[in-house]
């Protein structure tokens, strides 16, 4: 909850407006989010599938999947809406069951995301050692570097 | 005359009046429901709170029996070397510390012979005996998972709305013990080891259980997460998109193959939404099974016993590295979130 702060010695108009606005609205508007883009690249190529999470310091993570070409797009609340301001740990994830080309049937059975297709690493926030700082007036779009062994896709 | 024909006509309400009172009603109750629901839901989470407790005493009176905390996970070599390999291990935490919490009648009627018989997991007396410690008041949807579809058997039974704490991945030289449903890492208050199995010529690594001594707790029993709330479905831009029991496992099976159903890593924040795998969401999270993050039906936040057996409960907008600090033993942060 953020304290609500009025000031004294207003007009009574400006005072009946406050008191409706907040009970229309409430003082709670959540945090801020703002739109958040980038693209993920594997040993300088883009990483074909996958996906990308934001971990806010605290609060829902933003999370995105890669597109054909390791572009992605951030939402947390709505589609595309981005990520909450602030710092990040950023994990990317590309695991074989993530690849669109394989055809996935839930026939039941505790379904699995098959082994990680890039080291493991990057799979955790804390051992990523990426990060990104979400600023609220607007982003540039986002780069992230990745290396590892060549990326073995089955078919 | 005239004098009673008037006080006849006074007699009784009109209809103006009538609608007056019942509006003045109407708007009182409208004003009290919000209140009546808040004290229900409160009495709900005192009970649930309640439940945590007697879940915290049951591991620690198992602990000073057997030396050692319960198995969060009790897969041993002997599920794996069976032929064929048993799929379904019983054995774990919340099956485990049934004789500590006066539920030694349920756990005695439990067939723990199916591993040397080879019978069906699924055929157990006590599947569908609701454990009442183990489910929360606040949970919504019914104590007993019914028929399923065939292939997810293993959803069927009462269900277990609490799940122990697997510790947190962090970059601290904790070991990561592979399964395929997440590796786990081995600095939770209940954790997992790998052992080698002589399979044909060489040895092949297996996931098993193994009992966390108190001493090993270093960060202290009352700054240690040891269970909490577990109540994930599949959430996709704050909508549920998954039918109940979601991702809840019923109590009476602690795990299969190498993912332990009673064991989560803690890694996002509490009550994060998001969906198991990758599902069709477009945030596309790739949690795995034993990541899925904790939560609870009460607004705002999870409650979590502690190894020492005291309840907290931890607000969702916790700094996601102090949660981390808590979920783990022995990570050098004797941090106490009472939040």
């Amino acid at each position: 909850m953020r304290p609500c702060k009025l000031r004294a010695n207003f007009p009574s108009g400006v005072v009946v407006l406050y008191i409706a606005a907040f009970t229309i609205l409430g003082c709670n508007r959540g945090p801020q989010v703002v739109p958040v883009e980038g693209v993920v690249y594997y040993n300088d190529e883009p990483l074909p599938f996958g996906s990308v999470m934001f971990q806010p310091i605290m609060g829902q993570p933003a999370g995105a999947r890669l597109a054909e070409d390791g572009s992605f797009k951030l939402s947390t609340f709505s589609e595309y809406d981005g990520a909450i301001v602030g710092e990040h740990k950023v994990k990317v994830t590309c695991y074989a069951s993530q690849n669109p080309a394989l055809v996935s049937r839930n026939t039941g059975g505790e379904q699995t995301l098959g082994p990680s297709l890039i080291p493991e690493n990057y799979t955790y926030s804390d051992q990523s050692g990426l990060t990104a700082i979400v600023k609220p007036e607007g982003n540039e779009p986002l780069e992230f570097r990745l290396t590892g062994p060549p990326l073995k896709l089955s078919k | 005359m005239v004098r009673i024909s008037q006080r006849d006509s006074r007699s009784g309400f009109t209809l103006v009046e009538l609608l007056v009172v019942i509006a003045i009603i109407g708007v009182l109750v409208a004003l009290l429901l919000p209140a009546v629901q808040a004290a229900r839901e409160a009495a709900r989470r005192a009970q649930c709170s309640n439940n945590l407790h007697q879940i915290g005493l049951g591991a620690q009176n198992y602990a000073s029996t057997n030396g050692a905390l319960p198995m969060g996970y009790g897969r041993t070599p002997e599920h794996i070397q069976a032929t064929p390999p048993v799929n379904f291990v019983k054995h774990g935490f919340f099956v485990d510390i049934l004789p500590y919490m006066e539920q030694a009648n349920i756990y005695d009627r439990m067939d723990f012979n199916y591993v040397k018989t080879n019978a069906s997991p699924y055929a157990d007396p006590t599947r569908d005996v609701v454990v009442e410690s183990y489910v929360c008041p606040s949970w919504p949807d019914p104590k007993v998972t019914g028929q399923v579809a065939p292939g997810f058997e293993y959803q069927q039974g009462a269900v277990n709305t609490y799940t122990g704490i697997a510790g947190a991945v962090r970059n601290r030289g904790e070991l990561l013990i592979n399964s395929q449903f997440g590796a786990l890492p081995d600095n939770g208050a209940l954790t997992v080891e790998e052992i080698g199995i002589a399979a044909g010529r060489g040895t092949v690594k297996h996931l098993i259980g193994v009992e966390r001594k108190l001493s090993q707790i270093t960060d202290g029993q009352s700054n240690t997460l040891m269970v909490g709330e577990f109540v994930h479905r599949d959430c996709c831009l704050g909508q549920l998109i998954e039918a109940p029991p979601g991702n809840l496992r019923p109590w009476y099976l602690s795990g299969f193959q190498d993912g332990p159903y009673a064991m989560k890593v803690a890694e996002t924040p509490p009550n994060a939404c998001v969906v198991r795998n990758s599902g069709s969401c477009v945030t596309g999270n790739a949690i795995p099974f034993n990541y899925l993050p904790l939560g609870s039906f009460h607004p705002g936040v999870t409650q979590f016993v502690y190894v020492d057996g005291s309840v907290h409960v931890i607000s969702d907008d916790i700094e996601i590295e102090v949660y981390k600090d808590v979920a783990t033993a022995n990570g050098e942060e004797p941090v106490n979130a009472t939040l």
